[in-house]
């Protein structure tokens, strides 16, 4: 699913190419684009496959993926089966323990440099033992995930205060090699 | 007692910009003329004050060309009394316009078929030759129930 390209869908959900020209036409008027930009947001478009995200939930009351479940605009299916490949989210995928840190890390070797990390709780770092995940430190398992990260985001800052520094800090500052 | 609205002053908003993009409209037209290059404006893009786009709109007048499309909402592209200089405004679904250009081409690029869905089109028209191409398929007979025909031979001999 992951596979199809973003042009191929929209035509299977009964897009046309002119609807997409005109999406692309209003979209980059509304970002101050130039006009003649619209062809090739489209073209951009059309090719783009569904981008990996990685959902790495730390010490958290689950509140952000209760939101998530009750969303409407888009729905969670909507969400997770037509604009992002949501391939690790422990709350919410249905493999567990090994089963679900193996499709972690093949979702990230396969979308090393691309996929999108979502990280939501707090990091315990003076004591990295006290929240661990299948015998990894979150402080650890966000470090390996960060590393392949096109683009990592942490939620509910306001809720666990001091996360976004601690991931900063957490987060390496540049992006070695795939493993 | 005087009022806000008896005193005798009116404002005239101006922004400048309706002369120099009628201009730019004439510019865009010689070159498309001298070199097939063909030209967008967007109307939403350029500072202008309350009436100055219906002033540019009435300036360009209507020409010959109507057309409507229905993607994701209605589009409408009218040739402007200027050949070659096209007004394409688009609605959404609920008819609020969240776009408005000012194509100077010799067609529109929305008015364009499309090569991907062409391509499909080239599919379709085949597959649906070829069918007309072959045999009718004659209706299978309807079976018969030979089993309730052997149930009723038993009843008879009984």
């Amino acid at each position: 699913m992951r596979d199809v390209l973003v042009g191929d869908y929209l035509r299977s959900r009964g897009v046309t190419r002119r609807g997409l020209l005109k999406f692309c036409a209003a979209t980059a008027s509304w970002m101050a684009l130039p006009p003649t930009l619209a062809q090739e947001i489209a073209a951009a478009l059309e090719k783009a496959r569904r981008p990996s995200v990685i959902w790495l939930p730390f010490q958290e009351c689950t509140g952000c993926t209760e939101s998530i479940t009750r969303a409407d605009s888009p729905t969670l299916e909507g969400l997770i089966f037509e604009a992002i490949s949501l391939d690790y989210q422990h709350t919410l995928q249905a493999a567990a323990g090994e089963a679900a840190e193996e499709a972690r890390r093949n979702a990230m070797q396969e979308n090393w440099g691309k996929y999108l990390l979502a990280v939501d709780g707090s990091i315990p770092l003076g004591n990295p033992g006290y929240s661990t995940i299948a015998g990894v430190s979150n402080v650890d398992l966000l470090r390996e995930a960060a590393k392949g990260a096109a683009v990592a985001t942490s939620q509910a800052k306001a809720r666990v205060s001091g996360l976004s520094a601690r991931t900063a800090e957490a987060m390496p500052q540049e992006s070695p090699p795939p493993p | 007692m005087n009022t806000l609205a008896g005193i005798p002053v009116t404002v005239e908003l101006a922004s400048g910009n309706v002369e120099l993009l009628l201009h730019e409209i004439a510019h865009a037209l010689e070159r498309l003329l001298e070199s097939g290059k063909a030209s967008v404006i967007d109307l939403r893009g350029v500072p202008l004050a309350p009436g100055e786009e219906e002033r540019i709109l009435e300036f360009l007048g209507t020409g010959e060309v109507r057309a409507e499309l229905d993607a994701g909402g209605p589009s409408s592209v009218n040739e402007s009394r200027f050949a070659g200089v096209w007004v394409v405004t688009h609605h959404d679904p609920s008819g609020e316009i969240i776009g408005r250009l000012i194509e100077i081409a010799f067609v529109p690029d929305i008015m364009r078929s499309q090569l991907v869905e062409m391509r499909e089109s080239r599919e379709r028209i085949a597959r649906e030759l070829a069918l007309m191409r072959s045999p009718a398929v004659s209706a299978p007979a309807p079976a018969r129930n030979t089993d309730a025909e052997a149930a009723a031979k038993v009843l008879e001999k009984r």
